[in-house]
């Protein structure tokens, strides 16, 4: 795998919050100026959530922040070809008002939306009091939930980046290939996670289980994955999802637990974990991607 | 290596068009485990099905009492572990494990639960459609939790169905709270029919196996390949290999919501003859119902003599 490029994303906050780590961005002043450093860094795919810029409330379907943190971050020089999503609140249609308004606006032209698929309980279990959080909840995305967002993303001219929690995620994926409800390239991440019992565990291993699988359930089809773990086991998984041909997301919105405080006390920025996975792709034979370079591997300008 | 289990689901929801060795009524039933057993069976599991056209009989012990009590009359040993079905867990539809754990002459022991939540959707490969596509499996932990009550409560064993290998982790974490003892008993579902889980093929069950020694080492615990669909005979060779056990069974050999396209029509004992066969290829011997019993933990069956209850 040497020699192909390397797409750096970063989750720069989700749902972390400052009193976690005082280098998360809440507002778009914060994100462009986060963004610009990340960019230095090695970045090359951006996920955000529009927050308050004091409180760090999200701000769900509100385009107006996603919208100043954009052409705020380009007024910084970073290119506008930087391949980003936001996030949404809810799988109904009005939770996504405000990805059709930054598609449909032209000085942003969003072309990605992230679809996290499959019925899963995802719930965070709490280690030291040995509880699960929200332990009557579960994740729930029917097969036809999935084929209404994936209906949306066709009319809105956006590429579904699809998020598998779960092996059987993979087959549903070949599934929907087979259905025409999704068109290669297949852009994939691989959700791990130190925080909440599911899926394959953060061990090194299973990040070349799920390469295999892809070559099993969708030979042939053209696939970018990229490997991402809530909290620190993404040290041990992003060496194997660079050796095997993946791609890389970091971030602090990813690192740190949401549901309980983070013991360990350790606090780095989104450019210094960009940084730890450039110079490990480099090492490694693997460039970091532009973010030009990102759009076409990500087949953005196909949509 | 310990001694392989064959298990086989010897119904579920086939009908007779599918495959017409698929018993319905009690009489069939027992008839078909007594062949079942001579031929290597020590697990069974079974659907109360109404003898002339099938239906399901959700919830009803007595069919099932009475397809235990044939089936010993025939010469089965009263030490067979089985394990009945349900639709779900509320309280009206648990009546009949209920009675059934508590009928002196049948002491049910064992309960599955088939875990975690996920889209157990069959997709036909001819029409490109998927079956009840609105439909999700949605179990919450909450809701393992009063499952496993209910199972202490009445003295089971669970048997722990996993689709996806999250469940495996969810299972380290029921441990730790104490919802779960050990041993495990285990079963991995794969799916010809279903796009879910691993991939029905051998490398796959490496993976699973991998994933359960990661997750879970040093539980004590047992585990079981089954699959929906032909594939189960990629996999039986390589779970006798790996230390595991193997369902078959007409059960779970045919589609449910399509014909089946190959027209095979085998019989449960042939299924379970051909489990047991490449396990003496392998120099794998056979557990016996009492050992079957041992091994998922349950203590020895002390229960009326096989025969005696009619």
């Amino acid at each position: 795998m040497a020699g192909r490029k390397l797409i750096i994303e970063a989750a720069l906050h989700e749902f972390v919050a400052k009193s976690t780590n005082p280098h998360i961005p809440y507002g778009p002043d914060e994100v462009a100026a986060d963004t610009v450093s990340c960019i230095a860094a090695g970045l090359s795919l951006l996920h955000f959530h529009a927050r308050h810029g004091v409180t760090g409330a999200q701000l769900w379907t509100d385009p107006e922040p996603y919208r100043d943190a954009i052409l705020a971050m380009r007024r910084r020089g970073v290119s506008a070809e930087l391949p980003w999503y936001p996030t949404y609140g809810g799988l109904d249609l009005a939770s996504f008002s405000h990805i059709a308004a930054l598609a449909a606006d032209p000085a942003i032209r969003l072309a990605m939306a992230a679809i996290d698929i499959g019925t899963d309980n995802l719930n965070d279990f709490d280690p030291e009091t040995r509880q699960f959080i929200d332990p009557d909840s579960v994740k729930t995305l029917s097969h036809a939930a999935a084929k209404d967002l994936f209906d949306l993303c066709r009319k809105l001219k956006l590429r579904p980046y699809i998020g598998v929690f779960e092996p059987g995620h993979l087959r549903h994926v070949a599934t929907y290939l087979d259905k025409g409800w999704i068109e290669p390239p297949v852009i994939l991440r691989f959700f791990f996670s130190d925080f909440a019992p599911f899926g394959l565990p953060p061990h090194p291993e299973c990040v070349g289980m799920y390469a295999e699988m892809i070559e099993m359930v969708m030979p042939d089809v053209p696939v970018e994955w990229f490997v991402a773990c809530a909290g620190p086991s993404i040290w041990d998984l992003a060496p194997a999802a660079i050796a095997a041909g993946g791609h890389v997301r970091a971030g602090i919105g990813q690192y740190h637990p949401t549901s309980w405080p983070d013991r360990t006390g350790e606090k780095p920025t989104n450019a210094e974990q960009v940084a730890r996975v450039a110079r490990l792709a480099q090492s490694m034979g693997r460039e970091p991607a532009s973010p030009a370079e990102a759009r076409a591997i990500l087949g953005l300008d196909l949509v | 290596m310990e001694k392989l289990i064959i298990e086989a689901a010897i119904n579920e929801l086939i009908s007779k068009q599918q495959n017409r060795h698929v018993p319905y009524g009690p009489d069939e039933v027992a008839a078909t485990v007594k062949q079942c057993v001579d031929a290597g069976m020590s697990y069974l599991h079974f659907h109360a099905r109404e003898q002339i056209f099938g239906e399901m009989r959700w919830n009803e012990p007595e069919l099932y009492k009475e397809g235990i009590l044939k089936m010993r009359a025939l010469g089965v040993p009263a030490e067979l572990p089985w394990y009945p079905t349900y639709l779900t867990l509320d309280r009206f539809y648990q009546k009949h494990v209920v009675a059934l754990v508590e009928d002196p002459e049948v002491r049910l022991q064992i309960a599955a639960i088939d875990m975690g939540s996920g889209n157990i959707n069959d997709y036909d490969p001819r029409t490109k459609n998927f079956t009840s596509p609105d439909q999700t499996k949605s179990w919450s932990h909450n809701f393992h939790r009063q499952f496993f009550q209910i199972c202490r409560d009445l003295n089971l064993r669970p048997y722990l169905g996993v689709y996806e290998p999250g469940a495996l982790r969810s299972v380290a974490k029921y441990l730790e709270m104490g919802w779960l003892e050990p041993p495990l008993v285990m079963k991995f579902f794969f799916s010809d029919a279903g796009p879910y889980g691993f991939p029905p093929n051998p490398r796959c069950l490496e993976m699973f196996v991998r994933t359960l020694e990661l997750v879970l080492p040093g539980v004590p615990k047992i585990w079981f390949t089954m699959c929906y669909g032909h594939s189960i005979w990629d996999l039986v060779r390589p779970t006798i290999e790996l230390g595991g056990h193997v369902r078959v069974g007409l059960g779970q050999y045919h589609p449910w919501y399509w014909p089946d396209p190959t027209g095979d029509e085998p019989t449960n004992a042939e299924q379970v003859a051909r489990v047991a066969d490449i396990a003496r290829s392998l120099g794998r011997g056979l557990a016996t119902p009492a050992e079957a019993r041992a091994a998922f933990g349950l203590p020895a069956w002390s229960g009326a003599a096989p025969g005696a209850a009619r």
